[in-house]
């Protein structure tokens, strides 16, 4: 590539040829001062290296929800009041052989019960269980109401006794509720409090913990044990956490055997991994010392980091590795590189810095704390790999046989096939099948977008995989007891005398409920008002033709004072209406909130305020609406920064859309692959584009540049495109790589997002490193030939900032 | 003893309308400032599946069934498809009736009586809980100018009471001998009757030896004779019609029946914890029916050959061999929740429940070999 009329290239000289004074200000600050930028650094490692030791992984599920929005507002407000929703772990004791009367499962149960019983952090006057004395059977005579606790008195697992059991449960109305319709399962409802008697918070690790330890021991036989509810959703991901902490591990070993295979230097491979560890520390450090903690999102930040650190710390060691190859003293080389690149990569880190800042306008604190994790990292990258690096390159240099290898390598026939095979797309023909090609595959992908949903689309907890334990669990429940995990939750302030007995609020809450279960996707309901027309048919002796919610204050108080806690709050000043749906699909939720909106908006008055939404499904239509606008919002603005990035550099509008179409279609095509794979844009999603756009620039920032100025030295597109891939190329292929790989690991991960997220990240990485190297060339020939292609007086027309133009001497 | 339940709405409700017509009709609901429940006509209902239906009849071939906020299907394919009906009110309605294919009537809560001329597919009000209130302080002002007594002064401070409470308490049954005379029955002992069709409605109540304003409950009729079940074993024969007259009958019995039927000389009261007893003369005397379970019967028939059917809380169907006492049970689904029962034909019986409409089919060998 050392073309001898290039006055580009930097000559190769010895280390006394050298001039200590050449290079700009900060090249002279920070080589002239080796040894007290290593020493600092070392310094700084320390001491963020302690405050890395102290960083949490944390599972805050608050964190994930759109904190400010109306819903939520009103959510966070009430609070309080909800314990309808409360925070409570189911547990069903399923007997594979057949029914529950049978007396080695109740045993079982038994012991299962007053194990969970003693647990600390249970809500014990709360909890139910066919054998705690609160799960009752009640029976109408003559005189009035008559009951007892289902389990019969003197029971002793006889045939008689469980018969009687059986009797006692049918008259129970725990059917369906305690006891799975199929009658070959019961639940364990088990309260949570929020504060441990002792006023610690309630530990959901140790929880979890505690109940997968009760699931390993009575799980046998036909026994089988199935956990739902928040908490335990909680113990998963923190469980999930601990693992991808391992995949980080795993990402190392990948990313620095593709360094060490691309670069074959055991030294310079091992001093790039440490710099980018560095990186890691220093991130790390930072965000302990910001208070933060490492959640399911903020956790990717690391990978990263440490991959593009990797991308970046390849190159210095790619430019070093080729000055010394050229006889440079390793000094000299590591000051020439860093003349060289410094700009293109401050350039290039900036822009994804800048894509991630993008992220705070997001109003979800996940994403919001993801994108100062991922802005800090970046910027740590500056000082750790374009600074530190060649540094430490300086004093170690590289092996003779490496950097022989590199000018070898980059010469050789079948690498040069590579360059000239894409060289071919800076000719008419191939440009126009490539660019023919990238429109209808464009078109393809647009159309496929369309398709794109909002929200999570999968049943069962969206954080977690489909197929997951926990998601079988939630299955389970729902074949067995009919109960849906996606409740939508309407709050109705009600003011007055009667409070929220008032029948001007029930009747209204009545007629709501009964609109909203004739809407698609609406299983069940449940509030006060349903609540007073079944009791008033127990009041009447059981006769069904009672049921009704009649115009009579007094009855409605009576009822009201009698109904179980949950429907309303303790001062009866709010209703709960609970919607139970078939699925959380946006268009499900829309349609929930579309209607009660539009219900409130003429039925509010200043006694009766409906208000949206609680719940998991509640809070999920939330996010979905933020989330939806803030998809756009993002792209836009992302685009906007990045397109702005790149026309400071290049000064081109030409140049800036030869960089950016390509990124654009990745995007669409980003979109359809998210169709593809049954994927909606949610909260795990939204900062997946930002960082794709963002990072994917940087290929376009390297290529183009080099391109550029080639051009603008008067070489032709051809020539100039060759050149940059034979100095860039190589580092471009495996910058995809090594960031594809970084993420790819994810993909195990047993949190649902994250694995959607690694997904998406790699495939944007690839896709963007392709679109570059055959997109970037065919775009070139139509935009860019004839404009640049001039002598080299064209400073004043093209550009003059171009950041790898540093020219020698 | 096999049967073949089969839960109707496989193929579903509301014919006329597609879904996407329907979910607009339901969103309309919402931008309507909200009506009382009496005044307000009932939603279309997209999942009557899950839908509390309390009461069935046939209007000629017609099926009709009405149940919770004013919701009435019918179909004209014995139960294949079924339509709703425009009804005026979203009140849970409580009983229906038919004297001819084309008029019908049912009554429901807040006092209310519907009526249809088109065999159930529109219905509008004949009396509401108001009326009825200021129809019953009417008369007892009348009682008192005619004869001021302890009882007529009770019947005025009552009436008054009535009047006061709004129009909360709820008709149970109702009945037509033809297209013009009717009883009507419901709580606290409420009880009116018309000789038009229901265009004037009177109340009756002093015609009733139930001083207590026991809730009534159920209203049979055979022979040209009229019987009335409710609370505290109460069960009254009528002795005169036009104007009304009736007699109240001892019975085994002090809890409520919750049922009535009545065939030829034969009588059938059942109700509260599976109490049941049947009378071969008119209800002088009676015979205790042993059941399978204490669970409360809901519905009972006589058939036209004399078989005893009985539906109970615990989804157990309960019927004898005709003419005879000795019964066994055609079906047990507890799944059921069942509120009432119809016999489309000697083989399918139609069962309404707090979730819906099943049919159960009898094979008539089942029916023979018992």
């Amino acid at each position: 590539m050392h073309t001898p009329d290039s006055n580009l290239d930097l000559a190769p000289v010895g280390l006394d040829q050298f001039d200590r004074n050449s290079g700009n200000a900060l090249e002279r600050l920070l080589f002239n001062h080796r040894l007290a930028i290593i020493v600092l650094c070392l310094m700084v490692t320390a001491l963020l290296g302690w405050q890395a030791s102290h960083l949490q992984l944390n599972a805050s599920y608050e964190k994930t929800i759109p904190s400010s929005h109306p819903y939520i507002a009103n959510f966070l407000e009430h609070q309080e009041d909800l314990s309808g929703l409360g925070n409570a772990v189911r547990i069903a004791v399923a007997n594979g052989s057949g029914s529950i009367y049978d007396a080695n499962y109740m045993e079982t149960l038994r012991k299962i019960s007053d194990e969970i019983f003693l647990m600390p952090g249970v809500d014990r006057a709360g909890m139910k269980s066919l054998w705690t004395p609160n799960t009752r059977w009640i029976g109408v005579t003559e005189e009035g109401l008559e009951g007892g606790p289902v389990i019969p008195d003197g029971y002793n697992g006889s045939a008689q006794s469980l018969a009687q059991l059986e009797a006692n449960i049918a008259r129970s109305g725990e059917i369906g509720q305690l006891v799975a319709l199929d009658a070959t399962a019961s639940v364990l409802y088990v309260p949570l409090l929020a504060q441990l008697p002792d006023g610690s918070a309630l530990d959901y690790e140790t929880l979890s913990q505690q109940l997968e330890d009760i699931r390993s021991r009575y799980e046998q036989g036909n026994i089988s044990i199935h956990i739902t509810g928040f908490a335990k959703i909680m113990g998963d991901l923190i469980d999930g956490l601990y693992e991808v902490v391992t995949f980080f591990l795993l990402s190392i070993l990948i990313v620095t055997s593709i360094v060490y295979l691309y670069t074959r230097c055991f030294v310079s491979t091992k001093l790039v991994v440490t710099s980018s560890l560095i990186a890691v520390v220093w991130q790390l450090g930072l965000i302990s010392a910001l208070g933060y903690n490492l959640d399911p999102y903020s956790m990717l930040v690391p990978f990263l980091v440490f991959a593009i650190g990797m991308s970046h710390g390849a190159q210095k060691m790619n430019g070093i590795m080729q000055d010394i190859g050229r006889g440079a003293h390793k000094y000299v080389a590591a000051r020439y590189t860093f003349r060289r690149l410094f700009m293109a990569g401050l350039t290039a880190l900036l822009a994804d810095a800048v894509g991630f800042a993008v992220l705070l306008v997001i109003d979800i604190r996940v994403i919001q704390e993801l994108a100062i994790a991922a802005s800090l990292g970046v910027a740590v990258l500056i000082f750790t790999n374009l600074i530190l690096l060649p540094i430490l390159l300086s004093y170690t240099g590289v092996s003779k046989k490496a950097a022989k290898r590199s000018l070898c390598a980059e010469e050789s026939e079948e690498k040069a096939l590579l360059w000239r095979l894409l060289d071919n797309f800076t000719r008419r023909g191939p440009a126009m099948a490539a660019i023919a090609v990238a429109v209808v595959v464009a078109g393809l992908g647009y159309w496929g977008s369309t398709q794109l949903k909002i929200g999570d689309l999968d049943p069962g907890a969206p954080e977690l995989r489909q197929d997951s334990r926990y998601n079988q669990d939630v299955a389970f429940m729902a074949d067995h007891f009919g109960a849906s995990s996606d409740v939508f939750a309407i709050m109705v302030e009600t003011k007055g005398s009667a409070g929220c007995a008032n029948y001007e609020a029930l009747r209204r809450v009545d007629a709501l409920e009964w609109q909203l279960r004739q809407l698609p996707g609406v299983v069940a309901t449940n509030s006060l008002a349903l609540m007073n027309r079944r009791v008033l048919t127990g009041l009447n002796e059981g006769n069904p033709k009672w049921f009704e919610l009649i115009k009579n204050q007094s009855m409605l108080n009576f009822v009201t004072a009698s109904a179980p806690r949950g429907l309303y709050n303790d001062a009866c000043s709010m209703l709960t209406l609970f919607v139970y749906l078939a699925d959380h699909k946006a268009d499900t939720l829309t349609r929930i909130v579309d209607h009660v909106e539009a219900f409130a908006a003429v039925n509010n008055t200043h006694e009766v305020t409906f208000k949206l939404a609680a719940g998991s499904a509640g809070i999920e239509a939330a996010t979905n609406i933020v989330v939806k606008d803030a998809w756009r919002d993002m792209l836009f603005m992302v685009y906007g920064a990045v397109i702005l990035l790149c026309f400071i550099t290049f000064r081109s509008w030409r140049a800036v859309v030869v960089a950016i179409l390509p990124l654009m279609l990745t995007s669409v095509l980003a979109e359809a692959l998210m169709v593809a794979l049954g994927m909606g844009v949610k909260v795990a999603t939204l900062p997946v584009i930002a960082l794709g756009v963002g990072i994917g620039v940087d290929y376009a920032l390297y290529i183009l540049s080099v391109t550029l100025t080639r051009m603008q030295y008067g070489e032709s597109l051809s020539a100039a495109y060759q050149h940059a891939l034979s100095f860039t190329g190589k580092v471009v292929l495996m910058t995809g790589m090594t960031l594809a790989a970084g993420v790819s690991t994810w993909v195990f991960s047993v949190i649902k997002f994250q694995a959607d997220m690694g997904v998406l990240l790699a495939f944007m990485f690839l896709w963007n490193m392709v679109g570059a190297m055959v997109l970037l060339p065919a775009l070139g020939h139509f935009l860019l030939k004839g404009k640049y292609e001039k002598p080299a007086d064209s400073e004043a027309a093209g550009f003059h900032s171009n950041p790898t133009a540093v020219h020698g001497g | 003893m096999k049967s073949f339940p089969r839960k109707l709405f496989a193929s579903v409700v509301v014919a006329a309308m597609a879904g996407a017509v329907m979910a607009n009709v339901i969103a309309e609901s919402a931008v309507k400032p909200l009506a009382e429940s009496d005044s307000r006509p009932a939603l279309a209902v997209n999942h009557a599946e899950h839908a509390t239906i309390l009461d069935l009849a046939q209007a000629g071939k017609r099926l009709v069934a009405v149940g919770e906020r004013g919701l009435v299907l019918w179909s004209d394919d014995s139960g294949q498809h079924w339509n709703q009906a425009s009804v005026p009110v979203s009140v849970t309605l409580t009983s229906v009736t038919f004297a001819t294919p084309q008029q019908g009537w049912a009554a429901g809560h807040y006092g209310l009586v519907l009526h249809t001329t088109d065999g159930g597919q529109s219905w509008s009000v004949q009396l509401d809980g108001s009326q009825a209130a200021q129809k019953v302080l009417q008369q007892a002002e009348v009682d008192i100018t005619a004869d001021e007594n302890r009882t007529t002064k009770r019947a005025l401070s009552s009436a008054k009471r009535l009047v006061a409470d709004g129009p909360d308490k709820p008709f149970l049954d109702i009945w037509f001998a033809n297209p013009n005379d009717g009883l009507v029955v419901g709580a606290y002992g409420l009880i009116f009757s018309t000789s038009d069709g229901g265009q004037h409605w009177q109340p009756i109540n002093r015609q009733l030896d139930n001083p207590g304003e026991r809730h009534l409950y159920s209203i049979a009729a055979a022979n040209g004779t009229v019987f009335l079940a409710g609370e505290e074993g109460l069960v009254f024969r009528s002795t005169a019609s036009q104007p009304w007259q009736f007699e109240r009958l001892s019975t085994p019995y002090e809890g409520s029946y919750f049922t009535l039927s009545a065939h030829g000389n034969q009588l059938l009261a059942a109700g509260l914890r599976g109490n049941a007893f049947v009378s071969e003369d008119q209800g002088e005397h009676w015979t205790e029916l042993q059941l399978p379970s204490q669970a409360s019967i809901v519905d009972s028939d006589i058939t036209a050959d004399g078989r005893l059917l009985l539906i109970n809380q615990a989804g157990q169907l309960i019927s004898s061999a005709s003419n005879g006492q000795k019964l066994h049970m055609l079906a047990s689904e507890p799944g059921l929740a069942p509120t009432s029962l119809l016999s489309i034909n000697r083989n399918i019986l139609l069962i309404s429940g707090l979730q819906g409409l099943t049919e159960i089919a009898i094979t008539n060998d089942q029916i023979s070999s018992n």
